[in-house]
């Protein structure tokens, strides 16, 4: 289940070439981007719950939450408009289970930090 | 304003036959729930909104059943079939037949916090004054029922007909009656303990709870498949052992518990058989050993070696036995490399060979408390694969100050922390629209 540092890699790569489409004759100032992250569905069920779900983490960014809202798990993905810049992600993932047996919540420690490069 | 009462008796009077004729009331007196999961005898059928009460009776007479009671939500009635059918049986019937909508037992649900077992106070590994325990009462507050996962105890056989055993067998149907195999003796299907360690192990992870006898396991509902390994000495062999694993592996167990251990040196074939185990997805939990007498030793030391605890295959989890102080037991071994973690392994009272219950001391009844804690992890979670399992008992530990150094987490295996761990998310990527 460990990341591969070449996925890392491929992943920014994906971000970098797809902001430099779409270029013409003239440079005009870069324009806000949305991007999509998506991550591995957890197999706690606790986060695929009422109570569960994501917390995604971007630098400079209010984070955002992704909530369990129905069916068998909470949603994996999450769109943000960004503006042109450099960014760091991670996602932690939650649920309402805490360790002394009660409901005051569990939150995961955070997933591999990605960079992305919004131009 | 007459004709109006009189109407309103009228009809409360043809609900009154209506309803006793649906119901076709039986005196039933209270019985004891027992240690299953459902009522022993009786269904509970939900008839499709179409069908008339006359249908509903016919469904019931023409199988021999009676309705015991019709219940608040609309369609369902509660069934007592007749005696000397499954339930599997049963079920089938109702659910063939096109006036109902769906057919279930009747499931038993208990209040799971503390266990009603008289010898629970002696369970000190469970719930201690000192609060030196694993801290299962606000873990069975979540989940005591097991059930959904089969755990495997590769070890001398269990007394399968225990009191406190006999319902939390694993249920090998028509190929393994007696709940599990015997490489040892008769090689065949039948893995009756002729020693003791096994019972023993098995009653630390699974005894029946809650059911008014004896002790409980970890887990107070599960699945355990007994597989005999050790012979009538407490002795068995690589090759035992590893067909214990493979017959676990094949037969759908994902945990086994191995309180077994060697100091004859590397063994790749038993690391051949962890490894399958591996690829099937099963968690392995292993013992640290004893010392000799009351010594107990570094086993990363060349020379102190054991197996398979010094396997480095990543579903597997060394433990270590702590003592009612939550100190390193005298005669426990230890290791910062191979010994994962620490779990209660003094003065362990469980299952005994004659139907009765004893106290054992070491890492073979430390190792079946941590069993038991990866079977309720996985019942818990049903995704989880062993690498979540081990990730969650070794980051849901508690530090311990006696296995600082001594073992590579420092810790002493805790359930609910582990209940409520959560694992990292992973495949984090970003795509730019």
């Amino acid at each position: 289940m460990r990341h591969s540092p070449f996925r890392h890699l491929a992943s920014l790569l994906a971000a970098t070439a797809l902001s430099a489409c779409g270029g013409g004759s003239e440079q005009s100032a870069p324009a806000a981007r949305t991007v999509t992250l998506a991550w591995q569905a957890s197999h706690e069920s606790g986060v695929n719950r009422t109570g569960g779900g994501y917390q995604v983490s971007i630098s400079d960014q209010p984070s955002i939450d992704v909530p369990y809202v129905s069916g068998s798990a909470a949603p994996t993905s999450a769109s943000v408009f960004l503006q042109p810049g450099r960014y760091t992600v991670s996602v932690q993932a939650y649920a309402a289970l805490d360790a002394q047996g009660g409901n005051t919540g569990s939150l995961s420690a955070p997933s591999q930090l990605i960079t992305v490069y919004v131009r | 304003m007459k004709s109006l009462s009189r109407a309103i008796i009228v009809l409360a009077a043809l609900a009154g036959v209506a309803l006793a004729l649906l119901q076709q009331v039986v005196a039933v007196s209270p019985e004891p729930l027992g240690g299953g999961v459902y009522v022993a005898g009786e269904v509970l059928v939900k008839f499709k909104p179409a069908s008339s009460a006359q249908d509903r009776i016919a469904s019931v007479a023409a199988l021999g059943h009676v309705v015991v009671a019709t219940l608040h939500q609309p369609g369902w009635v509660r069934v007592r079939i007749a005696s000397g059918q499954s339930m599997d049986q049963v079920l089938a019937t109702y659910q063939s037949d096109t006036r109902v909508a769906s057919a279930q037992p009747n499931y038993i649900y208990r209040s799971a916090a503390v266990p009603n077992d008289p010898l629970y106070g002696q369970l000190w590994a469970f719930k201690s004054a000192a609060g030196n325990d694993m801290g299962l009462e606000p873990a069975w507050d979540h989940i005591a029922d097991c059930s959904s996962v089969v755990v495997a105890v590769i070890d001398s056989g269990v007394n399968y007909t225990h009191p406190d055993l006999v319902s939390n067998m694993w249920n090998g149907g028509a190929g393994f009656p007696n709940h599990g195999y015997d490489y040892v003796g008769d090689h065949d299907n039948d893995p009756m303990d002729q020693f003791g360690h096994g019972t023993h192990v098995a009653g630390v992870l699974g005894a029946v709870g809650n059911n008014g006898t004896g002790t409980t396991g970890v887990c107070q509902r599960t699945r355990i498949m007994a597989v005999r390994v050790l012979d009538d000495t407490g002795a068995g062999t690589t090759v035992t052992t590893m067909q214990g694993i493979g017959f676990a592996v094949t037969h759908g167990a994902r945990v086994i518990n191995l309180s077994l251990v060697s100091s004859g040196g590397f063994d790749p074939a038993l690391s051949d058989a962890i490894t399958d185990a591996q690829n099937g997805d099963v968690v392995v939990i292993v013992v640290a050993g004893n010392g000799n007498g009351n010594e107990g030793r570094n086993i990363d030391l060349a020379g102190n070696v054991t197996f398979p605890c010094a396997f480095t295959q990543p579903n597997l989890l060394c433990v270590t036995a702590l003592d009612q102080n939550y100190a390193l037991a005298g005669f426990s071994n230890w290791g910062p490399t191979s010994v994962d973690l620490g779990a209660p392994g003094t003065n362990i009272l469980s299952t005994s060979l004659g139907g009765a219950y004893d106290t054992l001391d070491g890492t073979s009844v430390a190792a079946p408390q941590v069993a038991g804690l990866a079977t309720m992890l996985r019942a818990f979670n049903p995704q989880y694969t062993y690498a979540d399992t081990v990730s969650a008992i070794r980051n849901g530990g508690r530090s311990a100050d006696a296995l600082a150094g001594l073992t590579a987490t420092g810790k002493a295996a805790d359930v609910m922390p582990s209940l409520a761990y959560i694992n990292p998310p992973t495949g984090l990527t970003a795509t730019l629209q």
